[in-house]
């Protein structure tokens, strides 16, 4: 009796990954309440401006995460991201500083960064058949490498041309990476849920083969899943160089581990073929409020890295418990 | 004849299924004792609790009359059991010696004994007779010398009991021959053998008795001259089963498929037609070029030359998806590797093909989860898939139902031309009946069958037409009265003469 209705609680979570991925934000969410608790004053954790800054950073990760998740479920993975971000925000800078572009066409291109690292990689991973890791592994190096070149390590500095405040569509810059991360989740989510292309992409990641063989355009799928990986990082370095206002080749560094991190805890397996958009992103939430809620705690400096590391890792742990078991006898 | 092994009211459950309830029965000493049952009978765990990877829940295990109990496989090792697995479970990139010594590898010291590790699987090589140097790469081998190899690690131990998991079930027909050789070898040498096969007619070549289980409960247990194979099916179905019969009136319509000489990897200048309401054989040894020749035919291979055509379209040039949505369909050789998704419940993989050709009643390209479910749970009234609901792991479904599954995601798109690629193999009696049904349903309905098949019995009772290859060429058509086993051999072997149509002369 207990036991089955231990495996239905089980079964429930391992089709809902999501839920349990949001029920440990919402613990976290709280711990950090009740230690950064001040009695009798307002909180400096739950408030307005916490929680947009918290957005604020998490939305680079969240959205650049989207599209790493959708690699791994497709049986691939992306060490990409990180320099593909710092690579758009120095395009971006150095269009709209040195070249005087105006900045929605040097956004714009900037994004052009992750359309060309996307294609880089998908065709080193479909022509080439080389192995996703050292594809994206060369993808990283060559975008980190020429984000270097172009800067020759200098920091452009964009803020210095912006106006005060600058918004678009009459909404302030600092709200964007937040607004874009929760509506990119939202419609990939049922991109990968409804939609033909993202079962055909679950089904790449479960078995290429079968997939081949039950018709299903293996190639197209992960030339797709790298394009759209790279051009939602880019994406993440054109809001660092709006919102930040900053051009760096060192920016972003060792995101591209954030992001694995993100999505696996937000339930990719990385042999392919499981995981969730939004549970990514909400993996990277979780990942942004740690930070947030560790860097208010006093003396914690530098614990924070060593924390990180064991969350992830419990986190997985924990899935690992809930999550129901393929009953095999052996 | 004395009992070796005695089974004494052996229990085993897993979570609410039975697998095993109080089964008892003995096996004679130096005999060629069979186990049949169909799938979920309970053989695979009577024989990892044999082998120390299972624990009865209750019963008793008696070896020359007295209890042991055999806690792990280590245990099992030194009583003297032995197993060969259905599957090939060798490390590919090492070599035979190394495989044969994997995880016990003789050592002094800590430092590997390779002389000695040599010599000695030398000789567990010559005693399977597999002439080949142990130092070759597993990799090179053709399935049947794997198998060879992995029957040589279980004689390396000098086992008295040697269990043998449908180890045919990847051997072609000649090479069963040669298999069976071993066995009554082995016998000479007063080792007990446990024989678990699908194939009754093997059981009777090969058996002194034979054991039946049925849904975990030990049905009988008698010498093998005393039982008919009518007799020995029904014991395993608990019905009667008619496997045999030829279709009684073949009514065939327009050409639906026509290849013309058309060549690829593994096969040239093939050339033949099927009609609508016809079921054509492909015949071969493995190797032959049938299994490329097939999946040529569906788009996962490319054609090197030659045309393609299903009805009027030239189709040569088309994706598997276009095929598809053209009334294509081909169940692939390799289930697992080729077949089912298995990071997806049985509804997803029932509705794949569905899916990615946008397959109107799943709701085209949008998928919802209703109509996915009832699309799903159509295929598996219609195939009788015995599964914990739609939602369930393919990897919980047992070998006939996961085939079902492979089949079912084609059937429900109402394929015109319907290939199958050795569609029974591996799976249980039952299934095997319902599977054979279904084609001579599905001919009758006017769908053009493709089947290739290495059990010559099931393509004779199935088939209309028989093509036969050999060494990547159509070496003929035989159909009606001239379609005879010794025929077909004769066709698909023809230039190796009789003596030495052993294992290794295996064309691959």
């Amino acid at each position: 009796m207990a036991d089955s209705k231990l495996r239905s609680v089980q079964s429930f979570f391992g089709r809902h990954r999501e839920i349990s991925v949001a029920l440990i934000l919402g613990l976290e969410l709280l711990v950090f309440y009740i230690i950064l608790r001040r009695p009798g004053r307002p909180s400096t954790f739950i408030n307005a401006e916490n929680l947009i800054l918290i957005f604020k950073y998490s939305g680079i990760y969240g959205i650049a995460a989207i599209g790493a998740s959708m690699i791994i479920i497709s049986g691939g993975i992306d060490l990409a991201p990180g320099a593909v971000i710092a690579l758009t925000t120095v395009v971006t800078g150095f269009l709209f500083i040195s070249l005087n572009l105006p900045l929605p066409a040097a956004s714009f291109l900037g994004l052009m960064v992750g359309l060309c690292s996307g294609l880089m990689a998908a065709f080193l991973v479909t022509v080439i058949k080389l192995p996703p890791f050292i594809a994206t592994l060369g993808v990283m190096g060559v975008s980190r490498g020429l984000a270097f070149i172009i800067t020759q390590g200098q920091t452009l500095d964009l803020s210095a041309k912006f106006s005060d405040n600058i918004s678009l569509f009459g909404v302030n810059n600092q709200y964007w990476p937040g607004i874009l991360m929760v509506a990119l989740a939202l419609v990939f989510h049922l991109f990968m849920v409804y939609t033909a292309w993202g079962r055909q992409i679950h089904a790449v990641g479960g078995n290429e083969v079968a997939a081949y063989f039950s018709g299903v355009k293996v190639r197209r799928i992960k030339v797709f899943v790298y394009l759209v990986g790279g051009i939602l990082a880019s994406l993440g370095g054109v809001l660092i160089a709006i919102v930040h206002g900053q051009g760096r080749a060192d920016i972003a560094n060792g995101y591209e581990l954030d992001i694995i991190a993100a999505s696996v805890v937000g339930g990719a397996s990385l042999s392919g073929g499981k995981g969730s958009v939004l549970g990514a992103v909400l993996g990277s939430l979780i990942f942004g409020v740690l930070r947030n809620g560790l860097s208010q705690i006093t003396g914690l400096t530098f614990y924070e890295r060593l924390i990180v590391g064991v969350v992830v890792v419990v986190i997985v742990i924990i899935d690992q418990l809930t999550v129901k078991k393929e009953g095999r006898a052996v | 004849m004395k009992e070796f092994v005695k089974l004494n009211q052996i229990s085993k459950a897993f979570g609410g299924t039975r697998a095993l309830s109080g089964v008892s029965f003995g096996i004679n000493q130096g005999a060629v004792h069979a186990i049949v049952g169909e799938n979920g009978a309970g053989k695979s765990t009577l024989m990892k609790i044999l082998m120390g990877i299972l624990k009865p829940d209750s019963g008793q295990i008696l070896l020359d009359d007295s209890p042991v109990s055999i806690l792990d496989p280590v245990r099992a090792r030194q009583l003297g059991f032995g197993i060969v697995f259905q599957e090939i479970v060798l490390c590919p990139n090492l070599s035979i010696t190394e495989n044969l010594f994997l995880g016990s590898e003789l050592s002094t010291a800590g430092i590997v004994n390779r002389k000695e590790m040599k010599r000695q699987g030398r000789e567990a090589l010559e005693q399977v007779q597999l002439k080949l140097d142990p130092a070759t790469p597993v990799a090179s081998l053709p399935v049947a010398q794997k198998q060879m190899v992995q029957i040589a690690r279980a004689v390396l131990y000098k086992p008295r009991l040697l269990i043998f998991d449908e180890p045919t079930s990847a051997l072609s027909s000649e090479s069963v021959d040669s298999l069976f050789k071993i066995i009554r070898r082995l016998k000479q040498e007063k080792v007990t053998v446990l024989y678990i096969s699908h194939k009754l007619e093997e059981i009777f070549e090969i058996a002194d008795e034979v054991t039946v289980l049925r849904d975990g409960i030990h049905i009988d247990t008698l010498p093998i001259r005393e039982v008919s194979e009518q007799k020995l099916v029904q014991m395993m179905v608990g019905r009667e089963l008619d496997l045999s019969s030829r279709r009684s009136e073949v009514k065939s319509g327009e050409v639906l498929l026509k290849v013309d000489g058309l060549c690829g990897e593994g096969f040239e200048s093939v050339s033949f037609e099927v009609k609508a309401g016809e079921i054509v054989g492909i015949a071969g040894l493995v190797g032959s070029g049938r299994s490329e020749l097939v999946e040529t035919i569906f788009g996962v291979r490319p054609a090197a030359k030659g045309k393609i055509f299903l009805g009027q379209d030239d189709i040569t040039t088309q994706s598997v998806a276009g095929r598809a949505r053209k009334g294509m369909a081909l169940v692939p050789e390799d289930r697992q590797f080729a077949g089912l998704v298995f990071t997806m419940a049985l509804k997803q993989n029932l509705a794949l093909p569905g899916v990615v050709i946008g397959w109107k009643e799943l709701g085209g390209k949008l998928i919802t989860n209703k109509r996915e479910t009832a699309f799903a749970e159509e295929a598996m009234r219609k195939l009788r898939i015995v599964a914990n609901g739609p939602n369930a792991e393919v990897s919980s479904l047992s070998g006939g139902n996961q085939q079902k599954a492979v089949i079912g995601k084609w059937l429900s798109l109402k394929p015109k031309l319907f290939m199958l690629d050795e569609p029974t193999r591996g799976i249980d009696v039952g299934s095997k009946a319902e599977i054979h049904n279904l084609v001579r349903e599905l001919a009758n309905q006017g769908r053009a069958l493709l089947i290739v098949s290495s059990e010559l019995p099931e393509l004779l009772a199935l088939a209309d037409r028989i093509l036969v290859m050999r060494e990547g060429r159509m070496m003929g058509e035989l159909c009606g009265e001239r379609a005879c086993e010794e025929e077909i051999l004769r066709l698909a072997v023809a230039t190796i003469p009789e003596k030495e149509k052993g294992l290794w002369q295996t064309p691959n």
